[in-house]
């Protein structure tokens, strides 16, 4: 059994999948223009992050493993969280058209997020957690791609409309932050074996 | 290999079967007319209507309550024709053009140097703005960054108004946040450059041009289409465009109305998303 909580630190701050990690860059670079948009794409990626955990580690362990196919991981797992989140989609559709539209264009894109395939993969292939460990490895990771886009997006309401020269401006002092809070995030390595 | 296909076939088809056992079950009955009013609407989701998701929302809004078409300016007589035979409505003739009008000549004093603040609401809140007149305009262009389609610009300490981008749709009226513009109709006859209420006297003590509530346009107007109350109200059916109260008016605050030139067609919607 595993230390549960250490499993959630290290993969909020230690091995956060964004800065630590580098997974998942493109939605956020894309998404953390504004402040109330990360929320909603930070709270979809956990929620996508934790049920993908689940199933594909049931999926690795019941299907991959007894035959011998675990070198698959990665075509079955996109096939995984393909098909789940489009269930997804069309359940929210018609159950809750406000959160649908809440959600708009975020669920698509997680689809094809890296930090998505990213954690999954770490549960069964790097870390080899067991069951409870994948779920709550998903559910922290989905929480540390949050806080991620959550602190970027904050300081790049206040970058907008600072005085930057102008060649700076956008995209490069996004990546010049970026890389900067992955500096700082790198203070947290070794805090848990 | 045939363990691979199998395993991948299997779960590949079980997938399929369940989504499309859920777009079966959950499938969403959507409006079929939204999509083709969507197509009519001029896509620039400029927000014009108050509604916040912009044409798409609207299209939606419009199947339930078709009187919100005339919340659209943007659309032309055209467009709103076509949309009100899908909507089953008839759609009444359009009004005239209406052009954003910049009541201000830029001529009051200035108070104090405020040149840090990148707002004009924000510098119209600090003591009252740095104008000594307290309608007048700013100059720092919250209209010229409220418009979507480019027609503002600052020109001086004025907004100028590109009016063959204009497409009358007010957002630059609602950002002004002293209301120096007016959308007024395109034909209007005698213009009207300045927005101060004040008296008279406190106009001449603040501005170097300004409206000094002299009268002096309403009693030389041949058809008595002008009234005070308190800035000249003129009335457009009976004004004749004669400019007299333009030549008399002693602070040229008056002018006379040009016909602009019709609006270049709209340009394709941007894509969504």
């Amino acid at each position: 059994m595993e230390n549960l909580l250490g499993i959630v630190i290290a993969a909020i701050f230690i091995n956060n999948i964004v800065l630590t990690k580098f997974l998942g860059l493109c939605s956020f670079f894309g998404i953390s223009t504004r402040v109330k948009t990360a929320v909603m794409m930070g709270m979809a990626v956990t929620f996508v992050a934790t049920c993908s955990s689940l199933i594909t580690w049931l999926v690795h362990r019941y299907f991959l493993v007894p035959f011998h196919i675990e070198y698959m991981r990665i075509v079955a797992f996109i096939l995984v969280i393909a098909s789940f989140v489009q269930l997804v989609e069309i359940t929210i559709r018609k159950l809750s058209p406000p959160l649908y539209r809440a959600f708009g264009i975020y669920l698509p894109l997680i689809t094809v997020n890296c930090a998505i395939l990213g954690v999954t993969l770490i549960n069964v292939d790097v870390e080899r957690y067991s069951f409870p460990a994948a779920v709550v490895n998903g559910f922290a990771t989905g929480l540390g791609y949050s806080l991620a886009i959550l602190m970027m997006s904050g300081m790049r309401e206040r970058l907008e409309i600072s005085d930057a020269p102008s060649s700076f401006r956008g995209l490069p002092l996004a990546f010049l932050t970026a890389a900067l809070l992955a500096l700082a995030f790198q203070g947290f390595s070794g805090m848990v074996e | 290999m045939i363990e691979e296909m199998g395993v991948l076939g299997i779960m590949g088809v079980a997938f399929a079967v369940m989504l499309v056992v859920a777009a079966r079950k959950m499938a969403v009955q959507v409006d079929e007319r939204i999509e083709k009013i969507r197509e009519k609407l001029p896509g620039a989701s400029c927000g014009a209507c108050g509604l916040k998701g912009g044409c798409d929302a609207l299209a939606e809004e419009l199947v339930k309550d078709p009187s919100l078409l005339s919340k659209c300016r943007l659309a032309g007589p055209e467009e709103k024709r076509e949309i009100g035979k899908i909507l089953g409505i008839e759609v009444k003739e359009e009004e005239k053009r209406r052009l954003p009008r910049v009541r201000c000549t830029g001529e009051s004093k200035i108070l104090f140097d405020a040149s840090g603040e990148r707002t004009c609401s924000a510098l119209s809140d600090l003591a009252g703005g740095p104008l000594a007149c307290p309608y007048g305009c700013l100059g720092v262009g919250d209209c010229v960054r409220a418009c979507p389609f480019g027609a503002l610009r600052m020109e001086g300490r004025l907004p100028a108004v590109d009016e063959r981008r204009c497409t009358g749709c007010g957002l630059c009226e609602q950002a002004c946040p002293r209301g120096v513009i007016k959308l007024l109709p395109e034909d209007t006859k005698v213009l009207l450059l300045c927005n101060s209420p004040s008296s008279g006297k406190e106009v001449n003590a603040s501005c170097a041009s300004g409206c000094i509530k002299c009268r002096i346009c309403e009693k030389s107007c041949p058809v008595q289409a002008i009234k005070l109350e308190p800035l000249p109200v003129i009335d457009p059916i009976l004004c004749n465009a004669c400019g007299t109260c333009v030549e008399k008016c002693p602070r040229k605050v008056l002018k006379l109305g040009v016909v602009p030139p019709s609006p270049i067609p709209s340009p394709p919607a941007p894509a969504s998303g």
